[in-house]
């Protein structure tokens, strides 16, 4: 094994590239689109003075590399330009909305592996059994269904139906007023704060969002943790424990164990793309989280908003990743080589 | 002879239902897609006026939409980008996937690499949102989101033929090849496309429905505002804000078939890969897929 | 006696073809059964079916295997689960292929031991140690912490013989436990199963291809052909005069088995399936009677099961 200084070097090198590769994305979403950058950065009807000010800015009347370059030098310096919408600078709105997404994601994952892992390796244990077509067929219908689909249908039957849920209106209902970031998670700080009722409405609204997700993410892992544990109780080692006299128990325990690298990797894997089904979820109950900024600056074609946003999806990816790998490394020596 | 005949059965069943299944819901739409023109020429475009947000009804048996459209034959009709777009965007995609994939993987060395970390790299942003940030950018017409979601797929397919083909080089099947006087030309289409497309071809219905899911995304969250037609995800976008007052018709029904398609393409793609692929590690799947 | 095989069946589930046709043998405590035969005979087979670990893909269909007065066959797997590892062990071929790859050797044999019996883990690391020095595995604390894949071949199939015996089981089953070793390690294993079987008098089935480490280390045979046992005895008896054309065959080739691996004896035409003699398509003897099935001929311990087999006679 290589020594660890050497690792991180490489490791840190291959990142500067793929973000430098990030950003040529995201510079050339810009210059691919239809409208001129001036349209694109400062909105439908820019006034003279600020095309002006866009074109000086921005460099846009000198070659592409430039141009590039200038763009480079912004977003190292954390200058992500500003939103033509909101005249925000777009890195102060992208940060403001991260803890929201966050939170979303973070428990829709683990709700997500709460369905997923247990119908996965009961279906896998059940091997071609009822309950294991049952779950295959469900987790085909989870991979079909549209991210927003699930939250209209949900919203249907909770909120217009049942009256359970509240309506889609963010983290909060909107007479109440927030209580202060600290955590920047509503509900979390609200009970901090001892505001009753604000974390119950913050709790309320966060269970639809939460179930949407975790619906989804359900499905995709059940999947993946189905092949996983199979593919774990077809090996040699497992009937030789099974010789030794383990129970059942222990050698669920020992799949387990040996299923999870491939899990984790999997799970790595809709981690990294999670922002874009979060966002469609965020879009639908206005959560006021990055991937409905993102979305939003999309559809109104801000492109200093959507640059900013593809290039946080980028970032973001690529540090689930090196977690990953990190992970991987340190418990490298208890995995088994070939 | 009875024991062993039900065996036989259930094991077709198991099999041959799923790809039954995916066809016979495909063919069920185009089928309807074709014959609406023929059977019922005025159910689009008719405005009834006196019924607006109607309710299912034997006349109308998807109800209205605001607009005092008949929903279901809109639906029906949304059918043509189901289709169209899916199909479009996987030419692209393999077309310019696969032999950029082929040569970086025949040639190796620094291309090979650049092509990988190049790949690594775009492959960060979520399939699904850089699509969309690409026809949000070059304008929303059709075609630009078929040419954006290929592009997506691109990316998957060049990894996977690259994958292929490194695999197949390093097994020294193509050295073996050209040193019996086999031209690599010739080996890589007798022998490597075969057996690249028995691969794949379970993940050739997972694309699909991939890139109904990116469409249906782009019209629901409003950047595809061309095909705003019949498109199904447009026709959601629309009725949303009546489903959430209760009237779910016009916005639920163009989801079901949303929903049955791309089931019908994922049911598909489980039975092909089951059939095709021996039992061997999982997760042979990559490109653009997932929840992204 | 130890273990009683009474007209073991197996059958695959898929088709209902035989793959076990009635296997027969006995294991007397303080001796060792050799079951020896060919690639496909069905000897791991036999050893999965007693213990209870056969594949999905094949069941038990009929006999008995009577191990300290109880059927294993008609055992609740709870029950097995419990005999497995304590009572019977299991010495299992290519060793590093099998053991747990995420957990050290130290771990292994304690956990071993624990999942039989509540012990006290400094006495668990103990007997860890002691047994693994038993086994002529040199530095054995040194070895207890490392991974299985770090420790060399002869090392990986002492623990493994470690791990079926830590338990004081009362029936060692190996099978083909010197599978894959070079031509030393296969001896210094098998000296050191043969000398651990003698000094606990405990009883043994070691399941092998190879006719010389039956003749070497083994009390009784059961030679197997096709999913049957063919013939059984003392190896004395039966290398002396083997009834059964199989058995002949394979002693007559017996020397030149470091000269060609011991492939002559194997191979040739498929074993014949249907009511008569499995071996008839190999067989120089065959006749008419063949096509119905062999009865078993036997003289007290020594037994075989063909038409023309004279036990006892020159």
């Amino acid at each position: 094994m290589e020594r660890p200084g050497r690792f991180l070097l490489r490791l840190l090198g291959l990142a500067a590239f793929l973000i430098l590769v990030l950003m040529v994305l995201s510079f050339l979403l810009l210059k691919l689109g239809a409208a001129p950058s001036v349209v694109l950065l400062g909105g439908p009807n820019p006034l003279p003075e600020e095309q002006a000010r866009l074109v000086a800015d921005y460099g846009l009347d000198r070659p592409v590399v430039v141009q590039f370059i200038r763009y480079l030098i912004r977003v190292v310096s954390f200058d992500f330009g500003r939103s033509w919408l909101t005249a925000e600078p777009v890195l102060t709105e992208l940060l403001s909305r991260v803890p929201a997404t966050l939170e979303l994601m973070l428990y829709g994952l683990l709700a997500g592996a709460l369905i997923g892992v247990p119908v996965g390796v009961a279906a896998a244990f059940a091997r071609g059994g009822a309950e294991d077509r049952a779950a295959r067929g469900a987790a085909i219908l989870g991979e079909a269904m549209p991210p927003f689909l699930l939250c209209l249908v949900l919203l249907l039957v909770l909120f217009r139906w049942l009256d359970l849920s509240p309506a889609p209106t963010g983290r909060l209902s909107v007479v109440l007023t927030p209580p202060p970031v600290v955590t920047g998670s509503v509900f979390v700080d609200a009970v901090l704060m001892q505001d009753g009722i604000a974390a119950r409405s913050a709790l309320g609204h966060l269970i639809l969002p939460v179930l949407s997700l975790a619906l989804l993410v359900g499905a995709s892992l059940t999947l993946l943790v189905r092949s996983a544990v199979l593919a774990q109780l077809q090996t040699a080692h497992l009937a030789y424990a099974r010789a030794q006299g383990m129970s059942r128990e222990m050698l669920t325990g020992i799949v387990l164990w040996g299923a999870t690298p491939a899990i984790l990797s999997g799970l790595t894997a809709q981690t990294a793309t999670l922002i874009g089904t979060t966002a469609l979820v965020e879009f639908v109950f206005a959560w006021g989280g990055v991937g409905q900024y993102g979305l939003d600056a999309m559809a109104k074609a801000d492109f200093a908003g959507v640059q900013g946003f593809i290039l946080l999806s980028g970032l973001f990816a690529l540090l689930v990743h090196g977690f990953h790998g990190l992970l991987r490394r340190l418990v490298g020596l208890r995995i088994r080589r070939a | 002879m009875t024991a062993r005949a039900m065996r036989l059965l259930r094991g077709l069943q198991d099999r041959g239902l799923g790809v039954a299944f995916g066809l016979l819901v495909l063919a069920g739409f185009a089928a309807a897609l074709m014959m609406r023109p023929v059977v019922w020429p005025q159910g689009l475009a008719f405005e009834d006026a006196q019924r607006l947000l109607a309710f299912p009804s034997l006349r109308q048996p998807m109800g209205t939409d605001a607009n005092g459209r008949d929903v279901l034959a809109r639906v029906i009709d949304g059918a043509r980008y189901a289709f169209m777009v899916p199909l479009a965007a996987l030419v692209v995609g393999i077309g310019l996937g696969a032999p950029v994939g082929l040569a970086a993987g025949l040639r190796g060395g620094s291309l090979d690499l650049l092509l990988r970390r190049l790949l690594q790299g775009v492959g960060l942003v979520p399939p699904m949102l850089l699509a969309m940030a690409l026809v949000s950018a070059m304008g929303p017409s059709l075609w630009h989101v078929v040419v954006a979601i290929g592009l997506l797929q691109a990316v998957g397919f060049a990894r996977a033929m690259r994958d292929h083909v490194r695999a197949m080089h390093d097994s020294g099947f193509i050295e073996g090849a050209a040193a019996i006087g086999s031209p690599v030309l010739r080996t890589v289409m007798m022998h490597l496309l075969p057996n690249t497309l028995a691969r794949i071809a379970g993940e050739i219905p997972r694309q699909a429905a991939w890139a109904l899911g990116t469409l249906a995304a782009m019209g629901f969250v409003g950047i595809a505002t061309a095909t705003s037609g019949t498109e199904w995800g447009s026709m959601i976008r629309e009725g949303t804000e009546y489903l959430l007052a209760g009237q779910w018709w016009a916005a639920l029904f163009p989801g079901l078939a949303l929903l049955l398609f791309g089931a019908a393409l994922h049911t598909l793609a489980a039975s092909l890969d089951e059939r095709l692929l021996l039992r061997g590690p999982p997760g042979s799947g990559n490109s653009a897929g997932g929840r992204g | 006696m130890l273990l009683d095989v009474q007209d073991l069946r197996v059958e695959r589930v898929a088709d209902g073809a035989p793959a076990l046709a009635g296997v027969s043998f006995r294991v007397v405590k303080g001796r060792i059964l050799g079951l020896v035969g060919e690639h496909g005979a069905g000897k791991s087979l036999t050893a999965s079916a007693i213990l209870g670990l056969l594949r999905p893909a094949a069941r038990v269909v009929g006999g008995r295997a009577l191990f300290e007065g109880q059927d294993l066959l008609r055992m609740s797997d709870a029950d097995l689960t419990r005999l497995r590892g304590a009572r019977i062990g299991f010495v299992v071929q290519s060793g590093h292929a099998t053991l747990d790859p995420s957990t050290r050797v130290g771990a292994q044999l304690i956990r071993a031991m624990s999942i039989h019996r509540p012990i006290v883990k400094a006495e668990a690391a103990w007997r860890a140690e002691t047994i693994m020095s038993s086994m002529g595995i040199p530095e054995p604390r040194q070895r207890m912490r490392e991974w299985p894949h770090e420790l060399t071949p002869s090392t990986v199939q002492r623990v493994v013989v470690a791990l079926a015996l830590i338990n004081e089981p009362q029936l060692l089953i190996a099978d083909e436990p010197t599978a894959g070793l070079n031509i030393t390690t296969q001896m210094q294993i098998l000296d050191l199963l043969h000398l651990e079987l003698r000094r606990r008098r405990i009883g043994g089935v070691i399941i092998t291809r190879d006719l010389g480490v039956v003749a070497q280390y083994c009390d009784d045979v059961a030679v197997m052909f096709a999913g049957q046992v063919v013939e059984q005895g003392p190896v004395a008896q039966v290398f002396a005069r083997p009834a059964h054309p199989f058995t002949r065959t394979l002693i007559a080739i017996m020397p030149d088995r470091l000269a060609t691996g011991g492939g002559r004896a194997y191979g040739g035409p498929l074993p014949e399936s249907g009511g008569g003699c499995p071996y008839r398509p190999r067989c120089d003897q065959a006749a008419e009677r063949c096509a119905t099935a062999p009865p078993l001929v036997g003289a007290g311990v020594h037994a075989a099961r063909c038409h023309f087999a004279r036990i006892g006679a020159a």
